[in-house]
């Protein structure tokens, strides 16, 4: 084991918001199962929260779900991925229930911490209620793809 | 002719957004850790999507190296577009 810090997701929360005041939240990409899991040990292994590994994924909030607001989240956080969900209204509700939702890092970032126990049913949850598949508006195609 | 194809130097998840408001990943997820140094220009993706980025920090943790990337503007091919023009000595 290496020398270094151990982050606190406590330090990364944001003071003054809550689950109740969020309106949509998006993910960037089609997600998988493997995909969420391989996110979740990603921040497993740099975080805690209440004193064990955070494992969670990330999403970005919209204040609404207005085009024009939506587009701008995308532009900022999203613009590499073609395509995206978004989470709102019943299927947000369900994902509250089912994941912890913390806003962390900076505005407008939340972590979907996942429970200890119950993951598996969770990341059913989650990957039912992403929504359908949309068509990323600010992403630009490339003419080359990767290897 | 085939067609050309980008090999990443770094897995990442563009969610993966920090405090910092850089994306993080870790070390371990480079294919080519040598090349990630910070002040380094290298091409991370996402499964299918890519991007240049900018290694901004590295920053040891007790489970390894934690690598801050400031992701850049465009895609990558408009990068490689410039490379090769000027390597050609093309205006065009």
């Amino acid at each position: 084991m290496k020398g270094g810090a151990v982050f606190r997701l406590e330090d990364e929360l944001r003071e003054g918001e809550s689950v109740d005041g969020l309106v949509l939240l998006l993910r960037g990409d089609e997600d998988t199962g493997t995909k969420l899991l391989r996110q979740a040990a990603r921040l497993a292994a740099a975080y805690t929260y209440r004193g064990v590994a955070a494992r969670g994924v990330s999403l970005f909030a919209a204040a609404s779900e207005d085009d024009d607001v939506v587009n701008a989240v995308l532009q900022a956080k999203l613009r590499t991925y073609e395509t995206y969900r978004r989470i709102t209204g019943e299927r947000l509700a369900r994902l509250a229930s089912a994941v912890e939702l913390l806003p962390t890092f900076k505005d407008p970032h939340w972590t979907a911490l996942l429970p200890q126990i119950g993951e598996k049913e969770a990341l059913a949850t989650f990957l039912d209620i992403l929504g359908p598949v949309r068509d990323n508006p600010v992403y630009e195609k490339p003419r080359r793809s990767r290897r | 002719m085939d067609e050309e194809k980008i090999s990443p130097d770094m897995e990442v998840d563009f969610h993966n957004v920090d405090g910092t408001d850089l994306v993080w990943g870790w070390m371990t997820d480079a294919y080519h850790p040598e090349v990630v140094g910070v002040g380094n220009i290298i091409v991370v993706a996402d499964e299918s999507a890519l991007a240049m980025a900018r290694v901004a920090e590295l920053v040891e943790h007790e489970n390894g190296t934690i690598v801050r990337l400031e992701i850049l503007p465009g895609r990558v091919d408009d990068y490689l577009d410039v490379a090769v023009r000027v390597l050609a000595g093309s205006p065009a």
